[in-house]
């Protein structure tokens, strides 16, 4: 036992992950942390499961949404430091969500990031409250997660059998 | 393993803790692998079932300059692979095997191509829908995470939002240089 354990140690100590060290451009970080399932223009493939990217700009515009965006657990747990991840919000913003985006946005900042990004404790709640509000104020329904199961496994059996 | 379908009433709340939760449940590939080890060193013959049918797209990918042995793990683009290399399974590097079907979802992480010393970013998709393969697997871990971060983890099932959440194999597709 103690043996893996030192082995888990050693293989930690000389493990340094690339991305964590490197500072890439918001474009690069939109690939590496949000690309894989929101696709490369913000419309995922799976549209039931993972929200477009241009509905951004509704949050926008009612109170807390803004800070949700920030609070969104693939956004606050993405591994780049605060002025890397405000400037990936306010590039996924622009870029996405330029048609419900209106002129009184204001680019996130790192001191903004820092202070929301590990905020909330009941995302799923909050992201109930703000679609409510999105539709009561603005008269639009944003996009809801749609009831599905995942496919079956099929293969796995017949690897132990053929 | 069939998961029970989502209930409406609780999608929004439970959505995210649903994802990480079955992700760690589903998706322990190795373990799959270690059981079928097992099985295997307890005298069961197992014959690999070869893709058949089709090529799931083409790959889109820049050129670029790369060396090495494709069908190595040691080869520079799968510096964080995380199961069986499609290019030892019927398909290639960036292509899934006949009769698979390329995930919807995957996570992207970066390795450096000796080649030119630069740093790509790299496409980690799971090949769905055809028995694991057993020829090459591989697990590299520069940038993964534990399934705790799915999007960054190599060791999720990435074809479970597909027609079919079998994984045959796994690709790594050059997405651009990461700069």
């Amino acid at each position: 036992m103690l043996s893996r354990v030192t082995a888990l140690g050693l293989t930690l100590a000389g493990f340094v992950p690339p991305v964590l060290g490197a500072s890439y451009s918001a474009a690069t970080n939109y690939v590496l942390h949000c690309q894989g399932c929101h696709g490369a223009d913000g419309v995922s493939e799976l549209p039931g499961a993972i929200p477009p990217l241009q509905q951004m700009g509704y949050f926008l515009l009612v109170p807390g949404g803004r800070q949700y965006l920030v609070q969104v657990p693939g956004v606050a747990q993405a591994p780049i430091d605060d002025a890397q991840l405000a400037a990936l919000l306010n590039f996924t913003v622009r870029r996405y969500s330029s048609a419900t985006l209106t002129k009184s946005f204001r680019p996130y900042t790192p001191e903004e990031v820092a202070r929301e990004r590990h905020g909330v404790k009941d995302i799923g709640g909050a992201r109930r409250q703000l679609v409510a509000a999105i539709s009561s104020q603005l008269g639009v329904h944003a996009w809801t997660p749609q009831a599905r199961s995942p496919g079956p496994i099929t293969g796995e059996a017949s690897a132990l059998v053929h | 393993m069939k998961l029970s379908p989502m209930k409406p009433s609780h999608l929004l709340g439970d959505w995210t803790d649903r994802m990480a939760r079955e992700l760690a449940r589903r998706n322990s590939r190795r373990s799959f692998l270690a059981r079928l080890g097992g099985v295997l060193a307890g005298g069961v013959m197992a014959q690999v079932l070869l893709p058949v049918s089709r090529v799931y797209g083409q790959s889109q990918e820049l050129s670029l300059k790369e060396t090495g042995d494709a069908r190595s793990c040691d080869y520079w683009r799968y510096c964080a692979q995380g199961g069986p290399l499609c290019s030892c399974c019927g398909g290639s590097y960036n292509q899934c095997p006949p009769g698979t079907e390329m995930s919807k979802a995957s996570w992207i992480g970066t390795c450096l191509n000796p080649a030119d010393n630069k740093h790509y970013l790299i496409s980690y998709n799971d090949c769905c829908g055809k028995s694991v393969c057993l020829h090459c697997t591989c697990y590299r871990f520069e940038g993964a995470k534990p399934v705790y971060i799915p999007g960054k983890a190599n060791d999720v099932h990435w074809c479970q939002f597909n027609d079919s959440a079998s994984v045959a194999c796994t690709v790594a597709i050059v997405m651009g240089v990461a700069d």
